[in-house]
């Protein structure tokens, strides 16, 4: 039944009772009204219209919102936490410092959308679009954001993550190509066959992350932590790695070719099978790293610390060692530099 | 001795048959209607990203990327396992898990051809098996890698039938007590994420029988929480599937 008095004219101010009584009645556009502070806890307003509303303050905690219409929203401070927004359009909408906590957005556009500071853990954003999207600083440990896109087809404008924490995050099949990720917090992500080409990751935390068949080629990930990462038959071609910690990561089967990995902490990384063909490993420190049956082809090796590593069926053909420190290593059918095979 | 092969007899014989079943398959996916989405997944899960250039996947063609599935998947289960598993990451999950049947279905025959032939040489020995698995990658992961892709999955499916907050707010009151809405209570349960009051939830209830009872009390108690014993039945539900 429709409500037999008209809804009053945009930028009105609504309380809670008329705003819900309008939409029992029927009523589902409430575009550019004033629903500031409003305290609609639990309320059922399943495809409702608050294009360009202010909606700063109020309080949706568990509410149902699926499909909503906030695009444009003013929703600074809002409490949206535990609430169902499956499908719900944020496009262009500002939430920033507001509370998602354990919100579901599955499918939710969020394109432009200014997320900064907001507390999204625990969030579920699996498909969500979020081109563009403003992430800095905003904390989405232990959230989902399988299948979310990242990624705008012009390669500009990308979602900007810097500072974000994502830690547990899970992440598969997300697609970050050509996202900032500075500093942000991985610790133990799922990013399994994500791809990241091209990404900027300096300063990141990625320490414990499974990273397994991931694209990381071209990426500049100097100084990042990568510490106990899984990064087995990962793609990081060209990738900046200079400085960064990999401390007892797998790399196993990994694609390091043409990559810089200056000062890298690779002690104790499993490196068997990788290609490091051309890699500037200058000043690395390999101690104890298992380089069995890897193509260090033409890698440059110069000051880099090889004590203890497990050079077994490796190719170092081409390869430059001046001034590397080769004390304990392991030599077993090793194609060394001049193209002799050692057994030393 | 009719029916007695010598062994290069035998794997001549095992070949043909082998390599008979594959190309049957490899027609069957090439000549299908959907073979362009057969040849979209077919790439999703043997390279692991997706590609809608047609000359890069023109480049792996469908014989090629099968053979390579199958180098992969040492059983039909694993198969199945696996490109149901790609399938239901994509945004139409629908319309690839129906393409990830289509391949599936078509592969059945190859591999009842590699388990019905014995190795004479080899007695019960799956020796196709033992190769196929050097190149098996989740599959024969250690089992911390395991238990971590289960912590992902068990989040993903609760995340999926329910709002995260309505999850812990369940499971805190089985834990602690019945949430009191109160700033206190929301403190302490925003403080950890879901993954942790699930660990806290598996290490306090070992038996999942004793969980189920714990569960459904405090959802009927809890009544200012809305759809609280569908929430408890989506727990309990999720994990059966993922503790085995």
């Amino acid at each position: 039944m429709k409500s037999s008095q008209p809804l009053p004219e945009k930028s009105l101010v609504l309380d809670e009772q008329t705003l819900l009584q309008y939409y029992q009645s029927g009523d589902r556009a409430f575009k550019s009204f004033a629903l500031r502070n409003l305290d609609l806890r639990g309320a059922d307003l399943i495809g409702a219209d608050f294009s360009g509303a202010n909606l700063s303050g109020t309080n949706l905690c568990l509410a149902y919102l699926h499909r909503v219409n906030f695009r444009d929203c003013h929703l600074v401070g809002c409490d949206l936490s535990g609430a169902t927004l499956n499908q719900a359009n944020f496009s262009q909408a500002n939430l920033r410092d507001s509370n998602l906590h354990g919100a579901s957005l599955q499918g939710a556009i969020l394109t432009g959308a200014n997320l900064g500071l907001a507390d999204l853990i625990d969030v579920n954003l699996m498909d969500a679009d979020l081109r563009s999207a403003n992430l800095r600083n905003a904390n989405l440990t232990g959230a989902c954001l399988r299948g979310a896109n990242f990624r705008e087809e012009s390669l500009v404008d990308n979602a900007m993550l810097q500072g974000a924490i994502l830690d547990d995050a899970d992440l598969q099949g997300a697609n970050l190509k050509g996202a900032n990720l500075d500093r942000v917090s991985l610790k133990n992500a799922n990013l399994a066959h994500t791809n990241l080409r091209g990404t900027s990751l300096k300063g990141a935390n990625l320490e414990g992350a499974n990273l397994q068949g991931a694209v990381l080629s071209d990426i500049d990930g100097s100084n990042a932590n990568l510490g106990h990462a899984n990064l087995q038959d990962a793609k990081l071609e060209r990738a900046d790695l200079n400085h960064a910690e990999l401390f007892k990561a797998n790399l196993t089967g990994a694609i390091l070719a043409d990559a810089k990995l200056g000062y890298i902490n690779l002690r104790e990384a499993n490196l068997s099978t990788a290609k490091l063909t051309r890699a500037d490993l200058n000043h690395a420190c390999l101690q104890s790293a298992n380089l069995t049956e890897s193509a260090l082809i033409r890698a440059y090796l110069a000051r880099a610390d090889l004590s203890g590593a497990n050079l077994s069926r490796a190719n170092l053909f081409g390869a430059e060692l001046s001034s590397a420190t080769l004390v304990r290593v392991i030599f077993a059918d090793t194609t060394m530099p001049d193209g002799r095979i050692s057994n030393a | 001795m009719a029916d007695c092969f010598s062994a290069s007899e035998y794997h001549r014989n095992f070949g043909e048959i082998v390599h008979t079943s594959i190309s049957q398959a490899i027609q069957h996916l090439t000549t299908h209607p959907k073979s362009d989405r057969i040849h979209k997944l077919l790439y999703w899960v043997c390279k692991g990203r997706w590609e809608n250039v047609t000359a890069k996947l023109d480049r792996a063609p469908i014989e090629a990327l099968l053979q390579e599935l199958v180098q992969k998947a040492s059983t039909l289960e694993i198969l199945e396992r696996r490109i149901h598993k790609a399938a239901s990451a994509l945004n139409k999950s629908e319309t690839y898990t129906h393409i990830a049947t289509v391949i599936v279905h078509s592969c059945t025959d190859y591999y009842a051809s590699i388990s019905t032939h014995v190795d004479p040489e080899n007695g019960s020995e799956d020796l196709f098996g033992l190769l196929t698995n050097l190149a098996l990658g989740d599959e024969t992961a250690p089992a911390t890698d395991i238990a971590v892709t289960d912590r992902f999955e068990i989040r993903r499916l609760l995340m999926q039938q329910m709002p995260p907050l309505k999850i812990k707010i369940l499971l805190f009151s089985v834990l602690r007590h019945p949430f009191s809405f109160q700033s206190m209570d929301w403190a302490e349960l925003k403080a950890k994420p879901l993954d942790r009051w699930i660990e806290e939830l598996l290490q306090a209830f070992p038996s999942l029988d004793k969980l189920e009872t714990q569960l459904f009390d405090q959802a009927a108690a809890l009544t200012t929480l809305d759809q609280s014993s569908q929430v408890a039945d989506i727990i309990i539900q999720t994990l059966r599937l993922k503790t085995r």
